[in-house]
C-alpha cells in the first residue's frame, strides 16, 4: 500500500515537472539586452581605503568594467551584474601558493559572489582583487614570497527572470583573477591585465 | 507485437531501476591536519550544508605546536646551515587525525541530532589524543559552534580557555560598510581580550560593497558576528584560527552552499 502511494506521489511530481517545463518553454523570449562582453580598466590600488575605514585594503587592486553593447544603443544602466564561481559546489577554481598546511589564513582560491549595479556609460565596479595587507605581511614573514593566487570568475547580468552569462574568455565569461605577493611588491590581475604596487 | 511489448516492458523496467533511490552510504570523515576539528567542520558543511563554525584555543604549549620552518619557508635556499637557526621559525598547531563515521540518516536531522552528532565528533577528537578540548554550542540561524574549552598553557598544564568570542563587546550604533564593520569588530574583540584579532580570508567583494546599520552594547562577540553575517545573507560561517608565532587570532569567513536540508 505504501509503495503504491510512493508511486502515485512520484507520478504526480513528474507530471508537475513536465507541466512546468512546458509552460517555461512556451513563455516568450525576454527582450532584455545582454552585453556581448566587457572591457576592464585598472582604477588604482585602494590607497584611499574606500573598502572601509580601518580595513587593510591598501594592497587591493580596483578594477572598473565597461559592458560592451551587443547592438548600438543597448543601455545596461541600473541592471546588476554578479560574479559566480564557475566550479560546481563552490569549489576552489584556482591555486593559492602562499597557503600552507596549518596557516592561520584559510586558503584563498575562489570567489563567492559580489554583486554590482551598472552605472552610467555601462560601467560597473570596482571589482577588488588581491590580498589584504595583513595577509601580505603574514606570508612574507613566513618566507612564502614570492607566491600568489589565481582563480576563475564568471560574470552574469540580471534578466527579467534569472540571470544570463555574457562575454567570452576574459571578457565576462570566464575571467581569470589573481594577486601575487612578492618580497617588496604586490600585484593585482584581472582578465589578462596586471598592475604592481611597491609595498 | 510481442517483441514490441517486450521492448516496452524492458524500457519501463530500466526506468524504474534507475528511479530507485541508491542505497545510502555512511559518510566517513578522515582528516589529518594541524586542526583536524576545523577540517571535520568543513567536511560537514560541504556534505550537508550545515554551518559549523570553529574557534581555536590559544596554542601556547610547546607540546601542542610543531616547527614546520624547513618545509614552509621557500627563502632558505642559499642560507648556510649554521645560519638557519637565526631564521624566524614557523610554528603551527601539532597535527592530529580524526576518523569519524556518520550514519546515512543523519544528514537531515534536527538541531538536537546535529548537536549530538557533533558531540560524538568531539569524543572521536579527544579519543585520538589530539591537542585541545572543545565543546559544541547551538547558535542563531541554525549555526553550530565548535568552541575551545581547555588547552595546555606555557607550562604544559591543561587550563580552561575562555573563548575570545564569548567576550562582551560594545560597538557604536551607526551605518557601517561591511569590511569597516568587520575591522571595528576585530578591534573591539582585541580590546577586550588582550589577544590580537585580525581579518583573514573573506568573501572580499561581498563585504566591501555591503553596508548596514549595526551596533552592540556589551554583547557576546559571537552573537554580534552572527547577526552581522545573517544580515549579509544566509550560510556564512567562520573559522577563528590562532597563530602560535604572532600569538594572534585570524578571523576567516566563508560561505556554505545550502543543501536544502537533504542528503
Amino acid at each position: 500500500m505504501k509503495k503504491s502511494n510512493d508511486c502515485s506521489v512520484r507520478l504526480l511530481s513528474a507530471s508537475i515537472l513536465i507541466l512546468v517545463g512546458a509552460l517555461v518553454a512556451a513563455a516568450p523570449a525576454s527582450a532584455q539586452a545582454v552585453p556581448s562582453g566587457e572591457t576592464t580598466a585598472f582604477a588604482g590600488f585602494d590607497a584611499g581605503m574606500t573598502c572601509g575605514a580601518g580595513a587593510s585594503c591598501v594592497t587591493l587592486g580596483m578594477w572598473n568594467q565597461t559592458l560592451t553593447p551587443a547592438k548600438a544603443g543597448d543601455n545596461f544602466n541600473g541592471r546588476t551584474v554578479t560574479e559566480q564561481n564557475p566550479v560546481a559546489n563552490n569549489g576552489g577554481s584556482g591555486n593559492d601558493t602562499c597557503h600552507f598546511n596549518g596557516s592561520a589564513f584559510r586558503v584563498f582560491d575562489a570567489l563567492t559572489g559580489g554583486t554590482w549595479t551598472v552605472g552610467a556609460n555601462n560601467v560597473w565596479g570596482a571589482d577588488y582583487v588581491g590580498w589584504f595587507l595583513n595577509g601580505v605581511q603574514y606570508y612574507r614573514n613566513r618566507g612564502r614570497a614570492p607566491c600568489g593566487t589565481n582563480f576563475q570568475q564568471r560574470m552574469v547580468i540580471n534578466m527579467n527572470v534569472g540571470t544570463s552569462p555574457y562575454g567570452g574568455n576574459n571578457t565576462g565569461n570566464t575571467n581569470t583573477l589573481g594577486g601575487n605577493i612578492n618580497v617588496r611588491s604586490v600585484t593585482s590581475s584581472r582578465s589578462g591585465n596586471t598592475n604592481t604596487l611597491n609595498r | 507485437m510481442t517483441n514490441m511489448r517486450l521492448v516496452l516492458l524492458t524500457a519501463i523496467a530500466c526506468i524504474v531501476a534507475i528511479a530507485q533511490p541508491q542505497a545510502r552510504q555512511p559518510f566517513r570523515i578522515e582528516v589529518s591536519d594541524p586542526r583536524p576539528l576545523a577540517g571535520a567542520a568543513e567536511a560537514l558543511e560541504q556534505r550537508f550544508g550545515w554551518v559549523v563554525t570553529y574557534e581555536d584555543p590559544e596554542w601556547v604549549a610547546g607540546s601542542d605546536i610543531q616547527d614546520i620552518t624547513e618545509t614552509v619557508r621557500t627563502d632558505l635556499a642559499g642560507v648556510p646551515s649554521f645560519m638557519r637557526s637565526a631564521v624566524p621559525r614557523v610554528y603551527v598547531p601539532k597535527a592530529g587525525t580524526i576518523h569519524f563515521e556518520i550514519p546515512p540518516s543523519a544528514g537531515g536531522g534536527s538541531g538536537v541530532d546535529r548537536i549530538n552528532l557533533l558531540n560524538d565528533l568531539l569524543v572521536a577528537h579527544s579519543s585520538a589524543g589530539n591537542p585541545g578540548m572543545f565543546r559544541v554550542a547551538e547558535g542563531a540561524s541554525g549555526r553550530i559552534h565548535i568552541v575551545p574549552l581547555a588547552a595546555k598553557d606555557g607550562s604544559e598544564r591543561v587550563v580552561p580557555q575562555r573563548p575570545v568570542l564569548d567576550r562582551g563587546i560594545t560597538l557604536e550604533s551607526r551605518q557601517y560598510r561591511g569590511l569597516e564593520f568587520l575591522s571595528a569588530f576585530a578591534e573591539a574583540v582585541t580590546s577586550t581580550g588582550g589577544v590580537q584579532v585580525e581579518i583573514g580570508t573573506t568573501p572580499l567583494n561581498t563585504f566591501i560593497h555591503h553596508s548596514g546599520a549595526y551596533g552592540a552594547s556589551n554583547e557576546p562577540a559571537r552573537n554580534v558576528l552572527a547577526r552581522f553575517l545573517d544580515s549579509v545573507g544566509p550560510g556564512y560561517s567562520w573559522q577563528l584560527l590562532f597563530d602560535p608565532v604572532d600569538r594572534m587570532y585570524v578571523l576567516n569567513i566563508h560561505w556554505v552552499p545550502s543543501k536544502g536540508g537533504e542528503e
